[in-house]
């Protein structure tokens, strides 16, 4: 009974706009946070802040979120390659997958790296430990750099 | 820490490995005496079975569709129909047939990742774990590459060298039930024979394992030669199984599977029903491995080489640790910190030093992996990786040294070193003679990519070029070590020693 319930949200929630929270609003992430069933607890770094999300089993999602409101950036770590999608968006899917459209899809193992003038995107580890982050240029704040995403958070 | 050849105390009894953060239990199985249990730590214990498989390392090249994957590492391995029903798994009755084995080579070594995956395209029929209800137990893996495998679980007795892996070692299992393997299945929707209940139905991978729904276009199966590079992954990492004990619990993460009605639904599987790092359900030699291969001069290709796969850590004399560093990994089997300097050559950089702690993302070494892969726009420039022909590589104008120290979880480290040449020279150029003609090199030890996208730390991936001209040991899960004073060293997560 628990499954079918999960199936019907999954169904009821999967095609209702406003699914991603990458380039959003970040009252998105109240979307992200009851599907994933997440723990979640906020951050306030200069100039941005960090919406942390925590599910039972293992991912961890931190968004992160400029002064005006919007998800500029998102990290994730987990132990199975998360519904990214959810995370990342359509748009930025579309966009993912046309600037990976003209190279060879073979198992190579390599970590994924894509960066266009829309999206950044990178994932990388291994069986169980999986991370990866992804954000859109144009939303990051004028005075924080990108690499505020690596930085461990306490 | 520093350990010499472990020299263990006990006789030669049957290892039965257990899941980590336990105590193993060790079953004597002297002549004469019914065995009897005792409860030691899992110390190497010597053992007179041959022990060692050849490698070789090549590229994946596949011209017509543009797909060249340089630094594979492949070997051979033997798998048989397992000689007696699991219990509960015997849907046509009577005795099972006598065991045939099948021999597949291009044999991916992946330290990446746990568990023997095979194409079915000229796999022979193996017996498909099923829910007893004949609906198969099928298994979904995504890849941080955006590549997926999907496929039914069989059992199979996995056999390389002398040694064989003819059940899953969890102290209660029937003997030579063999081991869950998956067969990676080549169409999203087709019928396998099932050599012990008839044919099988399979279903489409469910779409909730994955990144995305793979009718968007990503990710892209890794199901056939040309998209696997491959015949098969050889998962020897430090788990003992690919999922463990999160896969077992409830609920269970999205990735294996039961499709009754052709309606998946994540399943909890028990350890035992789960992929089994091979190696470590062997009956000897069982402990970990050593990946020993020989080094290239800088920046010469190799059009290719052999190497050895050894198989135990301190059991036989060809498997000694000696001098090697011994570095254990966290839970996640990471490393929590490493360090990068780069000294430049010319004076347009400055000194670059780079430090990748986890827990925010772990570093790791993976023998599936082409390349040593690190975030870094210092030194390289600032738009790398810059390679035109390989994207992800990097492409400096001259050879670069780097030196890393890695660090275990006990502080310890060490230092090696390693150079990157231009990914786009290197993979561009006919270095290599095929007779006498000039040929692309396949094997080479100074190919760097990037782990990110700017020059914030974020981990470092060692492949096969860190591999190349050492003696690298993997440590499993839940194994000891003793030092030359006999004190133990539980490894809990496992080690890397090199």
């Amino acid at each position: 009974m628990r499954n079918l319930w999960s199936i019907l949200l999954f169904l009821l929630l999967g095609v209702a706009p406003g699914w991603a929270a990458l380039g959003q609003y970040a009252s998105s992430i109240d979307l992200d946070q009851r599907i994933l069933r997440c723990e979640r607890r906020e951050l306030a770094r200069q100039g941005y802040t960090v919406h942390e999300l925590t599910s039972p089993d293992g991912l961890v999602v931190r968004e992160f979120v400029s002064p005006a409101g919007r998800v500029f950036g998102i990290t994730w770590q987990a132990p199975q390659m998360p519904n990214l999608q959810q995370m990342v968006g359509d748009d930025n899917m579309a966009e993912l997958e046309r600037a990976l459209s003209s190279r060879t899809h073979s198992h190579s193992g390599a970590p994924l790296i894509v960066r266009t003038d829309k999206l950044v995107f990178v994932s990388g580890g291994h069986m169980r430990s999986f991370h990866g982050y992804a954000c859109v240029p144009n939303l990051v704040p004028a005075n924080v750099s990108v690499g505020v995403m690596h930085e461990t958070q306490n | 820490m520093k350990l010499k050849t472990s020299v263990p105390p006990y006789g030669t009894p049957l290892l039965v490995a257990m899941e980590a953060m336990m105590l193993f239990v060790l079953t004597s199985c002297g002549a004469g005496t019914s065995p009897t249990t005792q409860v030691v730590a899992n110390l190497p214990v010597p053992s007179m079975v041959q022990n060692t498989v050849p490698v070789t390392v090549d590229a994946y090249s596949d011209t017509s569709n543009n797909v060249f994957i340089p630094n594979r590492i492949y070997t051979s391995v033997t798998v048989c129909t397992p000689a007696v029903y699991p219990v509960g798994q015997n849907p046509i009755g009577g005795p099972p047939p006598a065991p045939t084995c099948q021999t597949i080579n291009n044999i991916l070594v992946d330290t990446g990742s746990v568990g023997l995956r095979l194409l079915d395209n000229g796999v022979s029929p193996l017996p498909v774990v099923t829910d007893g209800s004949n609906h198969p137990l099928q298994e979904c893996v995504q890849f941080a590459d955006f590549t997926y495998v999907w496929g039914p679980v069989v059992r199979g007795t996995v056999q390389m060298a002398g040694e064989s892996a003819a059940q899953v070692p969890l102290g209660f299992e029937t003997a030579d039930t063999g081991i869950p393997i998956q067969i990676i299945a080549t169409q999203n929707d087709l019928s396998i024979g099932s050599l012990w209940g008839g044919a099988i139905s399979l279903s489409a991978v469910p779409s909730d394992c994955l990144s995305s729904p793979p009718s968007g276009g990503l990710p892209t199966a890794a199901n056939t030669l040309e998209t696997l590079g491959a015949n098969g992954i050889l998962g020897v990492g430090v788990f003992l199984q690919d999922c463990g004990l999160a896969c077992a619990s409830t609920p269970p993460p999205k990735q294996y599977y039961y499709c009754p009605s052709g309606l998946c639904s994540v399943a909890s599987v028990p350890q035992d029903l789960q992929l089994w790092n091979p190696v470590a359900a062997f009956a000897y030699d069982n402990n970990g491995l050593l990946l020993s291969l020989p080094q290239l001069p800088p920046a010469n290709g190799s059009a290719g080489m052999t190497g050895s796969l050894i198989f135990g850590i301190g059991t036989q004399a060809n498997n000694a640790l000696g001098e090697a560093s011994i570095l254990p990994v966290d839970a996640y089997g990471n490393f929590p910190e490493v360090t990068l300097n780069y000294t430049p050559i010319n004076a347009a950089y400055p000194t670059v030093y780079l430090n990748y702690l986890s827990p925010q993302n772990g570093s790791y070494i993976d023998s599936g992996t082409p390349s040593i892969y690190f975030s870094d726009a210092q030194s390289l420039g600032p738009t790398v990786p810059n390679c035109q022909d390989y994207p992800g590589l990097y492409c400096p104008m001259d050879l670069t040294y780097f030196t890393a120290n890695v660090y275990g979880t006990d502080k310890t480290h060490t230092q090696f070193g390693w150079n990157i040449l231009s990914a786009d020279t290197l993979l561009n150029s006919e270095n290599c003679m095929n007779g006498n003609e000039p040929i692309p090199c396949s094997v080479f030890n100074d190919l760097g990519g990037g782990s990110g996208i700017d020059s914030s730390p974020d981990y470092v991936d060692f492949g096969v070029p860190f591999f190349l001209g050492k003696n690298v040991f993997v440590g499993f899960a839940g194994t000891a070590l003793l030092d030359p004073e006999q004190q133990v060293f539980n490894y809990t997560n496992g080690y890397w020693a090199f």
